[in-house]
């Protein structure tokens, strides 16, 4: 119940109190009008059933002295028209009935006996009793009986009068509550309104609009500077908000950046730009795969600049870097772009021939490569001449893995420098062994200086004419 | 010697009728016995006829004197009329009765009550009251036409009595319609007689 009336909407509610008001109020003034016109009814009752009492008892006066009987009945018998009368009883002076009437629907009607003056009301019955007088002396008593409700019917019982006015007071109330209700109602459910389209649609510079000068009003205005203070809010924040993503941005860029650079660091060389080992190694792997699922070939070359090192040595470390430039972007050009060189160290460079169709190819790629490091070049007024020794191995032909085709590249690209530099040589399986062997004997050797195992032998020589000798020769 | 008899007469007459009272009830009491107690109940009526009659105001006699009942004839009966009537108040008075001769002054009386006493009588008598304020009374059958203003008659089982309304108005008598509602009204036009 109290639920119900809290959900009710602001109108049906201040509707619901004016009508309940007016209803209670209509109500109890109505059932007080109805009791207070009861109430005089019931005055007029009486004094209209006395004076009828005074009537015929005063009509009754002359046959009660004369004890005639008959006169006596024929008097009371002229209450026949009044029909709320149902009995009337005239006693003589000793209290005996003298003369009687009964209405016909008086059957059951209990008598309350009386000779002396008496008014008594018993349910619905008024009993009356008058005494009658000759000349200042008693000499009978007239009792009536009457039936209130008729009476009342006679007097007109305004209740449904009242019923109907209450009705039409109830309607008039209703009326103008309808009216009324709206000066609070509608204020309110405008503001409500206007809070549920400003959180509907996060649009603060929505206004309430102000409809009263009372509370209502203040409260429409105090909401429209809460309003006005959070739009000034919210704009702060969206100006900060800005400034911080701005921010934000421009750090992210920085550090956007920063790991580009480490990223490439990481994967290139840092003088030439070139890609360095990792990456190298990495693109590999990579080539290797896309040559193993489409079944190409694949060519690895190791380049070493010969004489570097003297270069480096007599022109100094700024004209060795330009140099290493140089050939570079050498390098590069004479190379596809899908082809990748990279710088592994020193004067040591590394290069990926993919889908290579056949040897003859990468020997003719390597063939352009000395070729174009051949030209002289000038560095800081010296005119440099280089050449290159190359070692190609391929796949699937001579290995199969990264570090297998790196070592056979290198392995060719010894013997390219060993038969004489500014050549090329395909890796073959003796390299492999002479490579093994040469290994071998660097360990041995590395053995013996530690254990210092080594011994000078001299072998002299001798001239065969003079027997004499000569000198000798350390083998 | 008289009026000891009349002192008994009454008070048997009394005595009798409150037995009368206690056993019988009233229409019983007049149906049964109207013959013993006929002018103790005729003194009865003449005392509520007069209550019912107004006199011109002044009457004939004073304020302050007794209201006067006169009774011509009917001596034999004397005592049971004095006993109804005597000292009970009329119209705030207390009433007194006389026994008169029809030749004596009935000027000072308000009621005349006449007996059987022969027509020629009556009629002196009727002719000496008439012009005044004096209520005749009497108890033959033709007394109003004679002249009279309220007669006595029998019915069956009970006491009557029959008005002329006219002769009352003539003697500047009214009388109370509750009266009227009772009596036999006989409208009988006054003959003025020298």
């Amino acid at each position: 119940m109290i639920n119900w009336l809290q959900n009710l909407s602001i109108r049906r509610k201040l509707m619901l109190i004016i009508m309940t008001t007016s209803a209670v109020v209509l109500m109890v003034a109505s059932a007080a009008f109805v009791f207070a016109d009861r109430l005089a009814n019931q005055k007029k009752l009486v004094y209209l059933v006395t004076s009828q009492a005074d009537l015929v008892g005063a009509n009754t006066t002359a046959a009660l002295a004369f004890r005639d009987n008959i006169a006596a009945n024929e008097t009371l018998s002229s209450l026949r028209e009044q029909d709320h009368i149902l009995e009337a009883v005239l006693y003589d002076r000793d209290g005996e009935e003298f003369a009687k009437y009964s209405n016909d629907t008086a059957d059951n009607v209990r008598k309350l006996k009386s000779v002396i003056a008496d008014v008594r009301f018993d349910g619905n019955l008024l009993h009356l009793t008058q005494p009658v007088f000759l000349e200042n002396e008693q000499i009978g008593s007239i009792a009536l009986v009457a039936d209130v409700n008729r009476l009342h019917a006679r007097m007109g019982d305004i209740t449904g009068l009242v019923f109907l006015v209450l009705i039409g007071a109830l309607i008039a109330a209703l009326l103008i509550s309808m009216r009324i209700h709206r000066s609070i109602s509608v204020p309110v459910t405008e503001l409500a309104n206007v809070a549920q389209r400003i959180s509907d649609d996060q649009d603060y510079s929505i206004r309430a609009r102000k409809l009263t000068d009372d509370e209502l009003g203040n409260l429409v205005d105090g909401v429209n500077n809460m309003l006005t203070q959070i739009q000034k809010r919210d704009q702060m924040l969206a100006r900060h908000t800005e400034t911080l993503e701005k921010k934000v941005q421009e750090r992210t860029s920085e550090l956007r950046q920063l790991t580009e650079q480490f990223k490439h660091r990481a994967y290139h060389d840092e003088l030439t730009g070139l890609p360095n080992r990792a990456l190298f190694e990495d693109r590999l792997s990579h080539a290797l795969d896309v040559a193993k699922r489409h079944q190409q070939r694949l060519a690895v070359m190791f380049l070493d600049l010969d004489r570097f090192k003297i270069i480096n040595d007599t022109l100094g470390h700024a004209a060795g870097d330009k140099l290493l430039c140089h050939v570079a972007s050498t390098l590069t050009h004479c190379l596809r772009a899908e082809d990748t060189v990279a710088r592994l160290g020193g004067d040591e460079f590394t290069v990926l021939l993919q889908n290579v169709e056949n040897t003859e190819l990468a020997g003719k790629t390597a063939r352009k490569i000395i070729k174009t490091i051949q030209q002289p070049v000038e560095i800081d007024g010296h005119e440099l001449h280089i050449s290159t020794s190359i070692g190609i191995a391929m796949y699937p032909d001579d290995e199969k893995d990264t570090v297998g085709l790196m070592r056979c590249a290198d392995a060719a690209m010894y013997l390219s420098k060993e038969g004489g530099r500014n050549r090329y040589h395909f890796y073959t399986d003796s390299m492999h062994q002479n490579a093994m062997k040469r290994m071998r004997l660097e360990a041995e050797l590395h053995r013996a200086i530690s254990g210092n195992n080594l011994t000078l032998v001299y072998f002299p020589r001798r001239d065969l004419i003079s027997n004499q000798v000569t000198g000798v020769e350390a083998l | 010697m008289d009026s000891r008899n009349h002192k008994q007469g009454k008070l048997i007459g009394l005595l009798i009728l409150l037995a009368s009272l206690f056993v019988l009830d009233s229409s019983q009491l007049f149906a049964a016995k109207p013959a013993k107690s006929e002018y103790a109940l005729k003194s009865a009526y003449l005392l509520n006829i007069a209550k019912f009659v107004q006199w011109p105001d002044p009457t004939g006699s004073n304020a302050s004197q007794s209201f006067q009942f006169c009774v011509i004839g009917i001596e034999q009966h004397a005592g049971e009329i004095d006993g109804q009537i005597a000292g009970k108040k009329v119209h705030g008075r207390e009433s007194s009765i006389q026994h008169l001769s029809f030749s004596e002054d009935i000027d000072h009386c308000q009621v005349i009550f006449i007996g059987e006493i022969g027509a020629t009588r009556v009629a002196h008598v009727l002719k000496t009251a008439q012009s005044k304020s004096i209520l005749i009374v009497g108890e033959e059958s033709e007394f109003i036409n004679r002249g009279g203003d309220v007669n006595f008659f029998a019915e069956p089982k009970r006491l009557r009595f029959e008005i002329n309304p006219l002769s009352l108005e003539h003697k500047g008598l009214s009388v109370s319609s509750k009266l009227l509602r009772l009596a036999r009204i006989l409208e009988v036009p006054v003959k003025e007689t020298d």
